[in-house]
């Protein structure tokens, strides 16, 4: 087994660990929160509540950070290749899922990190989606009908 | 009456189209090929966000056409979309520059004159 499988091995064990002891902890948490607020009639924050927030915040957070590093240290890298495509085929047109592959080729590359071509790709993903979605519909309806199309 | 509201609407461009047009003038250009004639010393770099909709706004409008190219590898299918400019957005780009350098005249020579004055 080499070094990175075996990170990978790890990850996804500390995430499985992570996510039992998120939901016994958020259950424990809301418990405690349920209590706190009925014997605290009056609507005053108690320390308890206080305490039971930040905790499920940092499970939460926890949670997700582990998730996080379990896929950037995942060993097949066709896996989450196909999913980008899919989710960028189904959501955007097809000028944009061809620009944003050569984009995400470019990046790989140029050596940077996987997780930070991912995040680089997930920020202009999310850029796009309302441009594409809201800001092109919107213009459309004052624009003129064409579309000039030179292979039509 | 309707023409000269024809006139207005085909002068009617931004900077980022106004700039778009300019590097469509050589040759034609696939969405992040314009996006790297563009961005270098660029104050503030253009994103895709950006680009798409103003090809949008610029083909609809007629000042560009646009043709499917050929399918990428390990893109799943997708292709890129090929933009050139047509001759109404080469004339409209034409008559942009004219008036910014005639602005550029306009106001060199009035800080001429100022200067003379004082």
């Amino acid at each position: 087994m080499n070094k990175k499988k075996a990170g990978y091995v790890v990850m996804h064990h500390l995430t499985d660990y992570v996510s039992c002891l998120s939901v016994i902890g958020i259950i424990a948490l809301v418990t405690i929160a349920a209590l706190e607020d009925r014997h605290n009639p009056c609507g005053l924050i108690g320390a308890k509540l206080v305490f039971a927030e930040n905790a499920m915040i940092i499970l939460v957070s926890l949670l997700a950070i582990t998730k996080l590093i379990e896929l950037s240290t995942e060993p097949q890298k066709t896996f989450p290749v196909n999913i980008f495509l899919r989710c960028l085929k189904s959501t955007f047109p097809e000028e944009a899922v061809a620009d944003l592959v050569a984009f995400r080729n470019r990046l790989s590359q140029s050596k940077i990190p996987r997780r930070i071509i991912y995040w680089k790709l997930f920020i202009e993903v999310l850029k796009l989606i309302p441009d594409i979605h809201i800001q092109i519909k919107i213009e459309n309806l004052w624009l003129p009908p064409g579309n000039r199309r030179v292979d039509k | 009456m309707p023409r000269k509201k024809d006139d207005a609407e085909t002068v009617r461009l931004s900077a980022i189209d106004e700039d778009i047009l300019t590097v469509l003038q050589s040759r034609e250009l696939y969405g992040l090929e314009i996006l790297d004639q563009l961005n270098p010393g660029r104050p503030l770099e253009l994103s895709f966000g950006s680009l798409y909709p103003a090809l949008n706004r610029l083909n609809k409008k007629g000042f560009i056409n646009w043709r499917w190219g050929e399918e990428q590898d390990g893109s799943g299918g997708a292709r890129r979309k090929y933009y050139e400019i047509t001759a109404l957005g080469a004339r409209t780009l034409r008559d942009v520059q004219h008036y910014r350098m005639l602005l550029a005249h306009r106001a060199a020579g009035q800080s001429d004159l100022g200067g003379a004055l004082i």
